[in-house]
């Protein structure tokens, strides 16, 4: 299993405190597209935040390559998420002032790639969700379905294990959204990229294997679609027509 | 190539509004400035007084005769009547003169001390000089010229900067005394001392910067000044001259320790002038100190609102795995190139400003110092102390808020909690 996720509790303090996910049992394998669906206020932002180490579960254990991600030192956890991991967030989560192919680049540099390198593949990748023309663009400079390709870009210029998107599609018009998962389901069918999506909008979950609901800090139902890599044929991606 | 990326970071952050990063620099430049004019310009002011008060108007160091401290009477009562018995009093009628005997071997003696450079005879005493009925109390100073301007440098004052051959009827005046006569080069005055009364033609008029030698001071040669005041071939004093003025008080000990004469260094002479030094510095080094935390309070603002204002960017780089270390990197990186080019501006607008008073001095009272106008000349060791403290307070604030920006946790910053 790439991600074992255990008994996992979140609460928090404050005001009133909050019991916001309760016992959560999940496990992803290799290759599969999960789509997490599930109201507004379910707490699906909240698990993707603990899965992706940026933020500490109340209690049980979250395993990535059989390790115990909220157990690493500082340190260790840092290299981890640059290593293993990449996101995509609802919001554009882009350095302003870096070029298209910078903020691609960036993890890649972190990682302390040769800056060439690194400048390479930021290349492929952008070339590959479509923004061949826009390398040298700033975020500003971009629509929001543009950056959002971005992002996806960065979160897989260094070949994550595991792929979180929270809401990538949100804030997008219906066109754009479809190419973005379109672009996703190719990401999972073709490179075999590991895929933790969270939506709101059912109809894009068709492209998931697998779609798990979730309701009040708990999963209600957890059902596959398609068998894990359905599809096998590895070819270079076809950039989207968004 | 293989840049780090904090670098590369550091470099697009600074170059991303460049108007912020230029009024950084600048504000450091301008505490650079201060800090390295404020002690500039008062030690190059000091340097100047010590110039002229030392190189120019005494010797680095004199060799007096050994004063009596009781007389043999006093010595005798004591010792009879015992101490308490006896009070002691200097009669200020009593011409109390000696005179240095001895003073050629005294003179090779002391040119053979380590550090000394050269050595001077000359008489000095008390005469009046008149013309018509003005009369003026007057210090004579009898001088070979060649010899006393190899150990205190008088020729500045004189025209041509040459002290001119004194013959045995021939004065040398301050302006302020040919003034008061009304006299000019070539005219004679009339010299009195206890012993002799003698015409003397004035051979030239010096401007010491002085206001008390301008007036009550004339230089003879040194063999008229003995025949004048009847000394036969003694002398006062003997002036010496030290390698720098630093090694006077070494080598004013060295000559204590090698003849039985009074011996005193410019610091004795300059005591109240060195005490106010001390005091300016201590004044000066508080301004600097004062300046750079300022500055630094300053800068650390300045790089906290960096901080604050790129607290999402700074998330985010925690995200994708930048590590505490980085970002701190970042910050420092950032810090640094703006010390580099604070400091490059405000080390070349002080070399503008010094460049200028070159041109332009300023002008203070040459009543009051001595000196009638003075220009800052760069002080190496006030550019290496203002440097340093820009470098410290820049790694500082960087660090401080380095501090806060590892603190940042960035699922709070990204999610907005
Ligand atoms: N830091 C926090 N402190 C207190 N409560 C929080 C915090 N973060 C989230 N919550 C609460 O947890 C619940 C779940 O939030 P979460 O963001 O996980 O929902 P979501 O399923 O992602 O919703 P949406 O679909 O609207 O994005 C919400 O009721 C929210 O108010
Ligand atoms: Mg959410």
């Amino acid at each position: 299993m790439l991600l074992k996720v255990e008994n996992l509790d979140k609460h928090f303090g404050g005001a009133v405190p909050l019991h916001i996910l309760r016992d959560i049992n999940l496990e992803l394998a290799e290759r599969e597209f999960l789509a997490l669906v599930g109201p507004s206020g379910a707490g699906k932002t909240t698990l993707l935040n603990i899965i992706s180490t940026l933020d500490a579960p109340t209690g049980g254990r979250v395993l990535i390559k059989d390790v115990d991600v909220h157990h690493l030192g500082q340190h260790a956890l840092n290299r981890f998420r640059n290593r293993h991991l990449g996101f995509v967030f609802q919001d554009d989560l882009l350095l302003p002032h870096l070029t298209a192919m910078e903020n691609v680049a960036l993890p890649a540099r972190i990682s302390r790639r040769p800056t060439r390198q690194a400048s390479r593949r930021a290349e492929e990748l952008l070339e590959q969700v479509g923004l061949a023309d826009r390398l040298k663009h700033r975020p500003g400079e971009l629509s929001g379905g543009q950056r959002q390709r971005v992002n996806l870009a960065r979160a897989l210029v260094n070949e994550p294990a595991l792929l979180l998107a929270d809401e990538p599609t949100a804030r997008l018009d219906q066109e754009t959204s479809r190419g973005i998962v379109q672009l996703l389901g190719e990401l999972n069918e073709q490179l075999g990229v590991t895929i933790l999506m969270v939506t709101h909008e059912r109809e894009l979950t068709d492209r998931a294997g697998r779609v798990v609901e979730f309701l009040d800090g708990r999963i209600i139902s957890d059902r596959r679609t398609k068998p894990v890599g359905s599809a096998s044929n590895r070819k270079a991606l076809q950039p989207a027509n968004m | 190539m293989r840049l780090p990326y904090e670098l590369h970071l550091a470099y697009r952050n600074l170059t991303r509004h460049p108007g912020h990063t230029a009024a950084m620099m600048g504000g450091l430049g301008l505490a650079v400035l201060v800090m390295v004019y404020i002690p500039s310009t008062m030690s190059s002011f000091y340097d100047d007084l010590i110039d002229r008060a030392v190189e120019q108007n005494s010797a680095h160091v004199t060799i007096w005769p050994m004063e009596k401290t009781r007389g043999q009477m006093d010595n005798a009562l004591r010792s009879r009547y015992g101490r308490s018995a006896v009070l002691s009093f200097t009669d200020r009628t009593f011409p109390r003169h000696r005179n240095l005997t001895g003073r050629q071997a005294l003179a090779a003696r002391a040119a053979e001390t380590p550090g000394v450079v050269a050595v001077a005879s000359f008489v000095k005493e008390d005469a009046t000089i008149s013309r018509g009925n003005v009369n003026l109390g007057t210090v004579i100073e009898g001088i070979k010229p060649e010899q006393y301007s190899r150990v205190v440098n008088i020729a500045v004052h004189f025209p041509q900067n040459r002290v001119p051959k004194l013959g045995p009827s021939d004065i040398a005046i301050g302006f302020r005394m040919a003034e008061k006569l009304g006299i000019h080069t070539g005219e004679h005055v009339h010299v009195a001392t206890p012993k002799t009364h003698r015409l003397m033609r004035v051979k030239a008029i010096f401007r010491s910067g002085y206001y008390d030698k301008d007036m009550h001071h004339g230089f003879v040669s040194l063999r008229t000044a003995q025949r004048m005041f009847g000394m036969g071939n003694e002398v006062s004093a003997l002036a010496v001259r030290c390698r720098n003025l630093e090694e006077a008080g070494t080598v004013s000990s060295a000559l204590e320790g090698r003849m039985h004469n009074k011996v005193r260094n410019w610091m004795d002479d300059n005591a109240s002038l060195l005490a106010e030094i001390a005091t300016v510095n201590r004044v000066t080094t508080f301004i600097d100190v004062l300046v750079a935390l300022v500055a630094s309070v300053g800068m650390a603002n300045v790089f906290s609102m960096f901080v604050l204002n790129r607290q999402k960017e700074l998330a985010i780089l925690r995200a994708v795995g930048a590590s505490r270390a980085s970002l701190k990197m970042i910050l420092l990186i950032e810090a640094m190139f703006i010390w580099v080019v604070g400091t490059i501006i405000g080390c070349t607008l002080v070399l503008g400003v010094m460049a200028y008073e070159q041109k332009h001095p300023y002008t203070v009272s040459e009543e009051t110092y001595g000196i009638g106008s003075y220009a800052t000349h760069p002080v190496p060791e006030a550019f290496l102390v203002a440097c340093t403290l820009a470098a410290v307070m820049m790694v500082a604030s960087a660090l401080w808020s380095g501090r806060r920006a590892a603190k940042l946790n960035p699922a709070e910053v990204i999610f907005g909690r």
